[in-house]
């Protein structure tokens, strides 16, 4: 597929809660297989940016575009189904749906979409992570770090055209920080998707040379 | 990977709450359906016992207990009338056919009763093996009878006085010297025919005239044993005639000719010591006591079923607030909020189907306890495993208890705000 639109777009996003906080948002853009870091202090509006790109939020006013399509313009469904089809995010936290175990947490994505359950894949991602032998195990059993990559591997697992990584890296030491990051580096590589970091660490700041400040 | 998948998991993994919610189900299901069984087996066994009898005539006393006695056969009956007495009712031109009862003794707890084929051919009881009841002290046993005492063909036994066998009595019982001889086995008929030993008539008379010649040595040892002589087994052949007239007997079950028997008849018996009691009257008061005690069986089952709802609520409600987060992660996955809201609806289906089971499981075995407690003292079997029609509509009122109870948690999960769920945590 040749696509000449950058995979992310936004402009003029702007956002605010009910009787708090307005937010005015920087125009983002970001090309498939390209990385983008969006930095800012803690109250500038990080998350929500995240929520808005991820239409978990709509905003006021602005227009989100993902792999060519204006997703404000959907329908709630619609948009459930782009949003699982398209977008991976990687919260700051893992969490698990506790009940199924490690595989089948990583295969709810294709579940939840409606596309071929597809198991081998979910194995496959396992094994590149290096977990592969947790698959059958409950997600509360595993160290924090495997949560981790098994969060990154769950976001990949329909090859999103977009992952959305919000502080991946802001609770961990640098050693780990820097594993998280590759991590999420190969994993967009694999699928050409854009990678977009929102954080507050300054340690990825040295990392991107495409960065957006709040 | 479904659905039913993920609602069960998150059943299983909250075990306490589940089973709380199950175990108050299956109480509220389990006594519900365990009052439809028992409504429906006693009905039946009313009915098929009562089978056409408009009237038993008897002795005067309690109607309840002349009609329990002589044909659920289960109450001591109200004393004896004496066939003279009785004449004008059984020969009156209203009155179709009279089926007399005399009681008798009992062997193994089982009553022996004098009657004629009219009886067991009333109730279309027919004959498993042998021939019917032909001279005194012939009898046809019942089928529950040949199958608890091990009685069969051509075996003899001695009766034991008194209606049912004391406790203290079972084995040196007072007993008489005379020997039935079982001639006749009947089939399984489901009426009261089944615990019953059926001879002629004249063997009850026969063994009374005994009694009577024996009375005095009798008179001051109830428990004594007599040593008796059993020299001539078929004393029966060389028994004296009998007057009928100069005979008493328990009761007679009338079928009446017309309608107006019912108001005529019950003047003939005004001023003599016999009463007639009609079957459907005193099944009917004694299914109203009954039934007040079912009705407040059925306000505790009704409450039990409430209080499983609050349950399912509750536990539903509580799991939703521990998974708020999982929940919006399934939506930023890609699911839809109508799927969220299937999975809650689902949780709770999931919950009142295992509670309905095990009540369904729960009521067969009530009944079967106490089907076996009937059995001890009555003879009568209540067991049934075949699900009864009523409880599907027990099956359609849990589930909706299941799908009324997930409806605000799966509504809560359906709105809920994944951007705020997700910032929350």
């Amino acid at each position: 597929m040749v696509n000449f639109a950058p995979m992310l777009h936004t402009s003029d996003l702007s956002f605010s809660y009910p009787g708090g906080k307005s937010f005015r948002f920087p125009n983002l853009s970001c090309e498939a297989g390209a990385r983008l870091l969006i930095l800012g202090e803690s109250g500038k509006g990080k998350t929500t940016l995240l929520h808005l790109v991820a239409g978990i939020l709509r905003p006021h006013s602005g227009v989100v575009t993902i792999a060519g399509q204006s997703t404000l313009a959907m329908r709630a469904r619609a948009l459930d189904r782009f949003r699982g089809q398209h977008v991976g995010i990687v919260f700051q936290t893992a969490h698990f749906v506790e009940s199924l175990n490690v595989l089948d947490n990583l295969i709810l994505p294709h579940y939840l979409t409606g596309s071929r359950v597809d198991r081998a894949y979910g194995r496959e991602v396992l094994n590149r992570l290096g977990i592969g032998d947790k698959a059958n195990r409950q997600p509360s059993s595993l160290s924090t770090g495997e949560q981790q990559r098994v969060a990154i591997a769950r976001a990949v697992m329909n090859r999103p055209a977009l992952i959305l990584a919000d502080e991946p890296t802001s609770a961990l030491d640098d050693r780990h920080a820097a594993e998280v990051i590759a991590l999420l580096e190969e994993q967009a590589d694999n699928t050409g998707a854009a990678l977009v970091i929102v954080t507050h660490d300054n340690r990825l700041k040295e990392r991107y040379t495409h960065r957006t400040e709040l | 990977m479904n659905l039913l998948k993920i609602a069960w998991g998150n059943l299983r993994i909250r075990p306490l709450s589940t089973l709380l919610s199950v175990i108050l189900l299956a109480f509220g299901v389990g006594i519900i359906s365990l009052l439809l069984l028992i409504e429906k087996q006693l009905s039946e066994q009313f009915n098929r016992n009562i089978r056409d009898i408009d009237m038993v005539l008897g002795y005067k006393g309690s109607p309840m207990q002349l009609i329990l006695a002589n044909i659920y056969h289960v109450d001591a009956p109200t004393g004896n009338i004496r066939v003279a007495d009785a004449q004008k009712i059984i020969r009156h031109p209203m009155v179709k056919k009279a089926i007399p009862l005399a009681y008798g003794d009992n062997y193994q707890k089982f009553r022996i009763v004098g009657t004629t084929f009219d009886y067991p051919r009333h109730y279309n009881v027919d004959l498993a093996d042998g021939h019917s009841f032909e001279e005194p002290f012939q009898v046809v046993v019942g089928a529950n009878v040949a199958a608890e005492t091990g009685l069969r063909l051509g075996d003899t036994f001695v009766s034991t006085h008194g209606l049912v066998q004391e406790e203290n009595e079972e084995e040196d019982g007072h007993a008489h010297d005379q020997e039935f001889r079982v001639v006749g086995i009947y089939e399984r008929s489901g009426t009261a025919i089944d615990n019953l030993i059926l001879t002629p008539v004249e063997s009850v008379w026969l063994i009374h005239a005994h009694e009577e010649d024996h009375s005095h040595a009798e008179a001051d040892s109830a428990s004594h044993t007599h040593a008796h002589d059993h020299t001539h087994e078929h004393a029966h052949h060389h028994v004296p005639e009998i007057d009928p007239m100069t005979q008493e007997m328990t009761a007679y079950l009338i079928i009446k000719r017309s309608a107006m028997a019912q108001i005529l008849l019950p003047n003939l018996v005004k001023d003599t010591d016999m009463q007639l009691a009609v079957p459907a009257i005193e099944v009917n008061r004694l299914s109203q006591d009954f039934g007040l005690g079912m009705d407040a069986l059925k306000a505790i089952a009704v409450l039990i079923m409430f209080l499983s709802f609050v349950s399912v609520f509750v536990s539903l409600y509580n799991s939703l607030k521990e998974r708020r987060y999982e929940l919006a992660l399934m939506r930023t996955m890609g699911g839809g909020a109508a799927k969220l809201f299937a999975l809650i609806l689902l949780e709770g289906l999931l919950l009142a189907l295992m509670g309905y089971a095990c009540g369904l499981m729960l009521s067969r075995l009530g009944l079967a306890w106490l089907s076996s407690q009937i059995r001890q003292s009555f003879h009568y079997s209540i067991a049934q495993w075949q699900p009864e029609p009523a409880e599907w509509y027990v099956l359609a009122v849990t589930l909706l208890v299941g799908i009324v109870a997930s409806l605000l948690p799966a509504w809560r999960a359906f709105r809920m705000d994944i951007s705020k769920t997700l910032s929350d945590a």
